[in-house]
């Protein structure tokens, strides 16, 4: 049994050699038949000539003129634990921060210019509420998906 | 098309271009210098250890370092790297030093072939305002619009606010120095002026060095037309028609083609004489394109003109049958051009894609990866110029255009179906990039209609663009982690240049069911 997650989000678990598989925990039928080619990264479905690759957790497929990119989701690691901080887009760096820790906040507001390949982006709150922690200064070097700010969401006190 | 001597009766010969650039242009023009007989010289910084433009050509020498400014914009460390090595002359590729007086006028001093246009014409065209000026008084038409002095955002308020109001909204702050879409800022609202102006000021000082900035009319709906023009240095100039890139995300390019899907007969002919007028108007030498903003009713505007070869100049050599490349070197030999006006017609239609890593589906935002599986597709009128390989990596460092895909075929819808298969048929993966949207570009009926303004993405796909999902991709991904292919074939750490441990004397074949 594989344990995946599409770029939907959806959650599949698939074993090979059965009839059916699980979408979302929906019953689906698995009609496809497969082969591996003798040559690395080529697999055929149904007489179709797919490529696949594992990057990390990820594969990456090509089938049929598009490229599909499906993870490998590890047991037991469901809920995506929506987190109440703002995620770095891509990696960069920080420029200019336009907020204080203890600020009030409004929903779009721009708090955080980074730059990557020369461009700059601006990176504004996901919604209303006080500045908690700010985890990077002007100039840091970011990585993909760090968080850059925490904020306390006014809804939480009403 | 040219003798082991043809370069024997050149005033300037050239035996050996040092090319002082990277990537995919770099690769295109040592390609040139091989076909021609003359040798080839790359200049490579660390990160490029390795890198296909170091190992296309003849030699390379390292500069060491860590900033483009210690690289690949270092003046003293490339002329020292040509003398080193013997070249004869320097091509500055695209972007880099290309548009730089000063890097143009070294070169000469040492006694070296430069591979482009004047340091008079590069100041006076890469300068926005001394252009206009030029444009004006050789008769070419001129979009609205003013220069504002370099300022503190505070101290600029009201001359900025004036010079807005003057030109009318919506309208584009620009780098006076820029290009690129660096430095470039739409402004539809008075009341996003100051920001924006701040940005723009700041990503041109940082780009460039100069935080001069030009304010000017924002024509919508308009599209991006560029002339190629070709001057040798005996006074003759001529056009080689034009190309329409206005398909465009964040003000860079993504769609290119020639020639334009709208232009007539006449415009055309008004074009090219407007374009070779500008070229002229300045003493042009070498290759070089005027850029003209096509409005509804058939005028044009000047925008700028482009004192280098064009990324996007394959689709020219395609539909005139030229090698620019080859002709920069032979005008910088200081032999006449081959050809005349009469000589050149347009044959086919070409388009260009840029192949960028980055996701679409989230703004255009740049993506970073291995380039695990790189297989492009192949066919008649299929053209792939890239810099980088299978087993590469996308990397922060430099820009995200991983390749350019170019076709030709006999017409433009032969041309949109040729690009949507070879899309189709490229197997990019490890990366995100923008293959699936070009795709969709190609598919699009707006596309075949040629309705390609500046504001066709925004306009097609108002909410942005999502990737298709495939119920299949699960099973086969699911079918490759049970059958071990992860193992058997590459496991690719992404952080990790490494190259792929493939085996291919490992063989497996199982069938399912």
């Amino acid at each position: 049994m594989v344990d995946l997650r599409d770029s939907l989000g959806r959650r599949w678990q698939i074993a090979i050699d059965s009839e059916y598989a699980l979408c979302d925990e929906q019953e689906v039928v698995n009609e496809y038949g497969f082969e591996i080619d003798a040559r690395p990264n080529r697999i055929w479905v149904d007489g179709k000539l797919a490529h696949a690759v594992k990057v990390g957790d990820d594969w990456w497929v090509h089938l049929n003129g598009a490229i599909h990119v499906v993870s490998i989701d590890e047991q037991g690691a469901g809920g995506t634990g929506e987190a109440d901080g703002m995620i770095a887009p891509m990696p960069g760096k920080v420029l200019e921060i336009l907020c204080e820790e203890g600020d009030v906040v409004e929903e779009g507001q721009t708090l955080i210019v980074m730059e990557a390949m020369k461009m700059e982006h601006r990176i504004s709150a996901n919604e209303a509420g006080t500045v908690v922690t700010i985890h990077h200064a002007v100039g840091e070097q970011v990585d993909a998906g760090a968080t850059l700010i925490d904020i306390d969401s006014v809804e939480k006190f009403n | 098309m040219l003798g082991p001597d043809w370069m024997k009766d050149a005033p300037h010969p050239i035996t050996k271009v040092l090319v002082a650039n990277r990537g995919e242009i770099a690769c295109r023009i040592f390609r040139s210098c091989a076909e021609l007989g003359i040798g080839s010289v790359a200049i490579y910084s660390e990160s490029d250890r390795g890198s296909l433009h170091q190992q296309t050509a003849d030699e390379s020498v390292f500069l060491p370092g860590d900033s483009l400014a210690d690289t690949y914009l270092n003046i003293e460390a490339i002329l020292s790297a040509a003398r080193e090595t013997g070249a004869d002359a320097i091509h500055p590729g695209y972007g880099f030093l290309s548009e730089r007086s000063a890097f143009a006028n070294a070169v000469k001093e040492e006694g070296i072939v430069w591979i482009g246009p004047s340091a008079h014409a590069i100041d006076e065209m890469g300068d926005k305002i001394s252009a206009r000026r030029a444009m004006i008084e050789a008769n070419v038409p001129v979009i609205p619009g003013e220069e504002l002095p370099l300022g503190e955002p505070e101290d600029m308020v009201d001359e900025l606010v004036r010079a807005a109001t003057r030109v009318g909204y919506p309208l584009l702050l620009k780098a006076s120095a820029g290009g690129g879409g660096k430095g470039m800022r739409v402004v539809r609202e008075p009341r996003n002026l100051q920001r924006e102006y701040a940005a723009a000021s700041r990503e041109a000082a940082t780009s460039f060095g100069d935080g001069t900035v030009y304010v000017e009319r924002l024509l919508e709906k308009s599209r991006h037309v560029e002339v190629q023009v070709l001057c040798d240095s005996h006074g003759n100039a001529v056009h080689l028609f034009e190309r329409e890139c206005s398909i465009q995300r964040r003000h860079q390019k993504v769609v290119e083609e020639a020639p334009s899907p709208v232009l007539e007969e006449i415009t055309r002919a008004r074009m090219g004489e407007a374009a070779v007028n500008a070229a002229s108007a300045v003493d042009y030498e070498g290759a070089g394109t005027v850029e003209f903003l096509l409005a509804e009713d058939g005028d044009f505007h000047f925008l700028e003109m482009n004192t280098r070869l064009q990324v996007e100049h394959p689709i020219t050599e395609c539909i005139s049958g030229t090698d620019l490349v080859v002709e920069q070197i032979r005008v910088a030999a200081g032999l006449p051009l081959p050809f005349s006006q009469d000589d050149l017609s347009i044959r086919g239609h070409a388009i260009e894609v840029r192949i960028y890593a980055e996701d679409p589906s989230n703004g255009f935002l740049p993506a970073i990866g291995p380039l695990a599986l790189f297989r492009p597709p192949s066919g008649p009128g299929i053209r792939l110029d890239t810099g980088v390989r299978e087993g590469d990596e996308a990397r922060i460092d430099f820009d995200p255009m991983l390749a350019k895909l170019i076709v030709h075929a006999p017409n433009r819808d032969a041309a949109i179906r040729r690009m949507k298969r070879a899309c189709e048929d490229f197997v990019l993966l490890g990366v995100t990039t923008n293959l699936g949207f070009l795709c969709d570009i190609m598919g699009h009926p707006a596309y075949h209609a040629g309705e390609t303004t500046t504001d066709f993405i925004d306009v097609n796909w108002p909410d942005g663009w999502g990737a298709h999902t495939s119920d299949v991709a699960p099973f086969i991904a699911a079918a490759a982690e049970q059958f071990g292919l992860a193992r058997k074939s590459a496991v690719i750490e992404s952080s990790e240049g490494r190259g792929s441990p493939y085996n291919p004397f490992q063989t497996l074949r199982r069938s399912f069911p």
